[in-house]
């Protein structure tokens, strides 16, 4: 088992590491490997996000800092950062997780968030071993979670309403336009729109077909469109059941002196939104060769991928980055129900019309990128030498690159069935490359005398990374559609053309001690010093020690008489971690000379100036993270139980973030990072496991086992000069708050006690600016004195909720009867809350659009008990500002994963041939328990510089898995 | 024997360092730092982005609402001039600024003055420029003195054009040096 440099034995450890049975872990279809890690740790707390190869959120016992969360991964001794979905998890042969600074402190500078240590599969001496792994599956979204938006009758009704309790008679073109008649009751018109006729105005004569003409000139555009008065389900309509496959074929043998495992592979997965999927083809080889009687061994491990992403919302990089109001998520919550999909002659139906708001058809956006394409082919891999000097003195020395180059380009077709839409037509491309090579030397010494066990490791690491950049655009192409005439030379207008790059470098020296007294008292301690470029002259160094002790009772003479007890074992570990990622030169002040930014016309010529676009902290320097762990591992019964608890207490100090500064220090400039503030996370975890019938002689066979985790995080301090910031900026809504004493991402908003009961209620306050009877009651819980005032205003804004989850806990089942295998796994999150922020579009009447069926129970003289807010036009501004009204409780129980199968005995069929046949069903995401309102309760964070976590703005959501795969061995 | 030590005496001198000071030395990519703008040149460009900054907007179309020559929103629609439109639910924070119900945490106030105080750190950047080239002036041609005091004066003329007294009290103090 490989951990930190060198390998140790999984009881010899002193660190919290978990190790995770990757057996378990390849149950669970998933493009990229860490996705199935979700619940096989404890500590470890994985958001999914439906999307076809996305990236999983991981955190590692909380989130440890305001800026990047993400671990460390090693593959195979060379350190990565970023999206995993280039790895088969068909390769993997082990995955650890480096939870505590006394384990991950050997990576020292990058290892705040934790380690995830993955080493591919190796050869093994013997005749060729060939494996073919298949799956194959269906994905179905969960329809039963889709959100239920009001039908048109619905919703004429609830729109005329709105109108009638703010005092304004609708019916009017200014009120509710020509769509639903001019009574006091609404009427549903036939047809939405028919030339530059709307609604209930349209005649007979418009809706000629004749006159029909979906031209790309908006003045020639003639759209008939029919309303459809039963309501279009936009959920329904942008998913669709999607296959998912899989196939894997690997050879792993060697002699005496060489050994080989090579495998190739093909992952396909469409999205359950429709128009989305990736694809990946991997190539592997791995081999290891011995000279010298086995003194010199040298070797090499490599991949090669090429990844295809295509469509809306499967972002290469980042997850969450597609969602927001823009995205066709979003757009379903947003659309009327009254618009159809198509129009009469079968092309897109949209927002055109009167007062159909200005979401756009989001089948028709999935459809118009369906060709929109990120390809992505990526090269990983290392070559390493090690030579035994003397006994017990080995050197080796391991250069590893990641070289990858992508490309991409994305369509912009006409819109004009849209209201705000255009005829611009454009075609953007970009083609980029990122390298990065990591060179590792090290010495170990091991001496092993009587009793004593003494391991020694020195080392040095650099790293170096480039990367550069290129787009292009263009608008106005003569043909659309076409993918064999989409080149930038072929556009006519609005040319344009970017390229960007970035560079960093980083230099270690390590060392370690490892020393066991008698297999009882076991001691590490590792001290790593770093250098990154991204800091300047006056702090690029930094040093991380840490050191952990362990105590095996189990082989004291107290407990030895104790047959009960297999093992036992007291671990303690202190460490000190460290963070630089950010974006460099934040110790420079940076100019640039940019055409948007600062360009002026003299004489008629534009000439573009220089700005100073980022502002420099020459003393930026290390994040710090503290943090001390301790432990027990246990084995009882002759193996029948086993488990670890852990208790921990992480302490983030010196918290790298762009503290804005004032405008008077920077006007528009990018405030650069400082060191300020402070974050403490404090958990403990627990592992059990059961085993019964391990020996292979027994017919049954029961593997179970528990996790649970529990973390409380804390903004402990921020800077003197930051007492808060309010961030998560959504439209007029801001989210959450940064502040001491809270966790980190609170929500922040009003705190509602109820619903105006009347006009006296409002009158007698505490009451906000144009508050109305039916609308929503705040909590008036301070004044510019900090005392409740009397009135309402931003000051009564106060903490209404945590993204952070009480605990997460899952369950694993593994039965084994005979040739037959079940297993299942359990995974659920209690306590935490999530910020519907689509409630501000489907609940309030801010927008036309469309509105939830939770409005039907909405507040109303006759149905005074209701919590909702009554429709109201024209409603305060305070109303759907950011309230306790959107967080929601996410907690969850799902049901992650279930599969049957049966193992062939190939022994007398085929002439022995065939050495293993497995065949299997499995199904993942089969139920889920939740209170949660939205799509799905997993929420991944946005994308921004301060992370809004579990605010929804519609996510890609996860659908069930049903499929069949067999595994063959040769 | 001797060739197991050679690669020995290798891999420890390549473990022993290997790297000079210089590998952690990296320079940002595209853009400027002080040192490159000390010239007559940079002055320049500083000056010319200065008033790359009198249309109120530095990049993209957000900051026409809220600043610039057109000043639509502070001046047209707060003089009932021109209505914001849209719908009731679109911009509320403009409804703010039509209905006299502004509230601290209206966010075209911050984008105005924003605007104004990246003017005067703009018009600023250049005055320090000038004075680190002529501080300097034995490497680089001389700049001409009216430059500099040209500079002051529209750079301080303009920024009193679209702002308040804060900036003036400001741009008057630095005509002093």
């Amino acid at each position: 088992m490989v951990t930190g440099y060198s390998s140790q034995k999984v009881k010899d450890l002193t660190g919290s590491v978990a190790v995770v049975n990757v057996n378990q872990m390849k149950q669970q279809p998933a493009a990229s490997p860490v996705e199935a890690l979700q619940g096989k740790a404890t500590g470890v707390q994985v958001v999914s996000d439906g999307a076809p190869g996305a990236t999983p959120q991981i955190r590692i016992r909380g989130f440890s800092t305001i800026n990047n969360n993400d671990p460390l991964y090693v593959v195979d001794g060379v350190p990565y950062e970023g999206k995993l979905s280039w790895l088969s998890s068909s390769d993997i042969e082990s995955l650890q997780v480096l939870k505590d600074a006394s384990s991950a402190s050997i990576y020292g500078a990058r290892a705040n968030n934790g380690v995830v240590i993955i080493t591919t599969k190796k050869g093994i001496k013997g005749p060729p071993r060939v494996t073919f792994d298949a799956y194959y599956g269906t994905q179905v979204p969960q329809r039963n979670r889709f959100p239920e938006m009001m039908n048109p009758t619905q919703y004429a009704d609830y729109l005329f309403q709105s109108f009638k309790n703010a005092g304004i008679t609708p019916g009017t073109s200014e009120t509710t336009g020509s769509n639903y008649g001019t009574g006091t009751t609404p009427t549903l018109p036939d047809y939405l729109v028919a030339g530059s006729k709307t609604g209930q105005n349209i005649t007979a004569a418009d809706i000629d077909p004749a006159k029909y003409n979906y031209s790309r000139e908006s003045g020639t555009f003639y759209q008939i469109t029919q309303a459809n008065k039963a309501g279009t389900n936009w959920f329904k309509e942008i998913t669709q059941n999607a296959p998912i496959q899989n196939y894997n074929l690997s050879v792993n043998g060697g002699g005496e002196n060489a050994t080989y495992a090579i495998s190739g592979g093909y992952m396909g997965q469409q999205g359950i939104v429709k128009h989305t999927g990736y694809e990946r083809y991997n190539v592997r080889s791995n081999t290891t060769f011995n000279l010298f009687d086995g003194h010199f061994r040298f070797g090499e491990n490599m991949q090669y991928s090429y990844e295809q992403f295509y469509g809306v919302g499967v972002n290469p990089n980042v997850s969450g980055d597609y969602q927001g109001e823009g995205s066709a998520l979003g757009f379903s919550y947003r659309i009327p129900t009254i618009i159809p999909v198509y129009d009469i002659m079968g092309n897109f139906a949209g927002s055109r019309g009167d007062k159909l708001g200005n979401a756009q058809n989001p089948l028709a956006m999935l459809y118009r990128a369906k060709d929109n394409v990120q390809k992505r082919n990526f090269f990983f891999g290392n070559v390493f030498a090690e030579v035994d000097i003397i006994k017990g003195l080995t050197a080796k020395t391991s250069f590893g690159l990641r070289y990858e180059n992508y490309s991409g380009m994305s369509i912009g077709y006409p819109n004009l069935e849209f209201s705000e839409g255009s005829n611009a037509n454009s075609l953007s491309e970009n083609s980029g490359f990122n390298k990065d090579w990591t060179w590792t030397n090290t010495l170990t010494y091991k001496l092993n005398r009587d009793k004593h066990a003494l391991t020694v490791l020195l080392g040095t690491e650099a790293y170096d990374y480039r990367g550069r950049s290129l787009t292009g655009g263009r608008n106005e192409f003569f043909l659309l559609g076409n993918l064999d005439y989409y080149y930038l030379s072929r556009g006519s207008a609005n040319i344009s053309n970017n390229s960007t790059g970035g560079t960093n470098s980083l230099y270690s020296w390590f060392g370690r001690v490892d020393y066991a007294y008698g297999d009882k008292y076991l001691l590490s301690a590792t001290v790593r010093r770093d250098g990154s470029s991204n800091f300047g002259p006056s702090n690029k160094y930094g040093t991380f020690p840490a050191g952990s002790v362990a105590w095996r009772l189990s082989e004291e003479p107290f407990l030895a008489d104790a047959t009960w007890l297999e093992d036992l074992k007291l671990r303690a570990g202190y460490g000190i971690t460290g963070n630089q990622r950010i974006p460099g030169f934040q110790y420079l002040q940076r100019f640039e000379s940019a055409l948007a930014s600062s360009a002026y016309p003299i004489r008629g010529d534009v000439i573009t100036g220089v700005w100073q676009n980022a502002y420099a902290n020459p003393n930026v320097k290390w994040e710090e993270l503290k943090s001390l762990n301790v432990g027990l591992d246990f084995t009882l019964a002759q193996g029948m139980f086993d488990g670890a608890i852990d208790w921990y207490t992480r302490k983030t100090s010196d918290m790298l973030y762009p503290v804005p500064l004032p405008s008077q220090a920077s006007g528009e400039g990018s405030a650069p990072f400082v060191n300020i503030g402070d974050m403490q996370n404090k958990g403990f975890e627990i592992g059990l496991n059961y085993h019964y019938g391990t020996d292979s002689k027994s017919d049954f066979g029961l593997d179970a086992g528990v996790n649970f985790s529990r973390n409380v995080n804390e903004v402990v301090n921020l800077a003197p000069s930051v007492k808060q910031q309010v961030y998560g900026n959504f439209r007029s809504l801001s989210t959450t708050i940064l502040k001491p004493g809270q966790p980190f991402g609170s929500f922040y908003g009003y705190k509602v006690i109820g619903i105006y009961q009347d006009a006296a209620e409002v009158a007698a306050g505490p009451s906000y600016d144009r508050a109305r009877v039916g609308g929503l009651k705040y909590r008036d819980i301070s004044g510019p004195e900090g005392k409740p005032d009397g009135k309402i205003d931003p000051n009564d804004r106060t903490i209404i909720g945590n993204p952070h989850p009480d605990f997460l806990y899952s369950f694993s089942l593994n039965l084994r009867y005979r040739n037959f295998d079940l297993s299942a796994f359990f995974n659920g999150s209690q306590g935490n809350d999530l910020y519907e922020a689509t409630r501000y579009f489907t609940d309030f009447s801010t927008f036309d659009g469309s509105a939830s069926t939770r409005m039907l129970d909405a507040w109303s003289p006759t149905n005074k008990g209701s919590k909702t807010p009554s429709p109201y036009r024209g409603a305060s501004d305070f109303e759907y500002a950011s309230s306790s009204y959107y967080v929601q409780d996410g907690s969850y129980f799902r049901m992650k994963n279930l599969q049957i199968g049966y193992n062939f005995q190939m022994d007398k069929v085929l002439g022995g041939r065939v050495k293993n046949l497995r065949v299997y069903g499995s199904a993942t995401n089969l139920f889920t328990i939740t209170n949660y309102t939205g799509l799905d309760p997993e929420v991944s964070q946005t994308n921004s510089t301060f992370s809004a976590l579990g605010v929804d703005f519609g996510i890609y959501p996860v659908g069930r898995q049903y499929l069949i795969g067999i595994t063959a061995g040769f | 024997m001797k060739t197991k030590h050679l690669f020995s005496i290798l891999l420890i001198s390549a473990l022993s360092g290997g790297c000079s000071g210089d590998f952690l030395e990296r320079v940002p990519q595209g853009e400027l730092v002080t040192d490159q703008l000390a010239t007559p040149e940079g002055v320049e460009g500083l000056l010319v982005g200065a008033y790359g900054l009198l249309n109120g907007n530095v990049n993209g179309t957000w900051g026409n609402y809220s600043s610039g020559p057109s000043q639509w929103l502070f001046g047209e629609v707060a003089a009932d001039n021109a209505h914001k439109g849209s719908n009731n639910g679109d911009q509320p924070n403009m409804n703010q600024i039509e209905l006299y119900q502004v509230t601290s945490t209206n966010d075209n106030l911050e984008v105005m003055w924003n605007r104004q105080f990246e003017g005067i750190a703009r018009c600023n950047n250049v005055l320090r420029m000038v004075a680190t080239v002529q501080a300097g002036s034995g490497k680089n041609s001389p700049m001409p003195a009216r430059w500099k005091s040209r500079a002051k004066q529209e750079c301080c003329a303009d920024t009193i054009t679209f702002s308040s007294a804060g900036s003036l009290t400001k741009c008057l103090t630095s005509m002093k040096h």
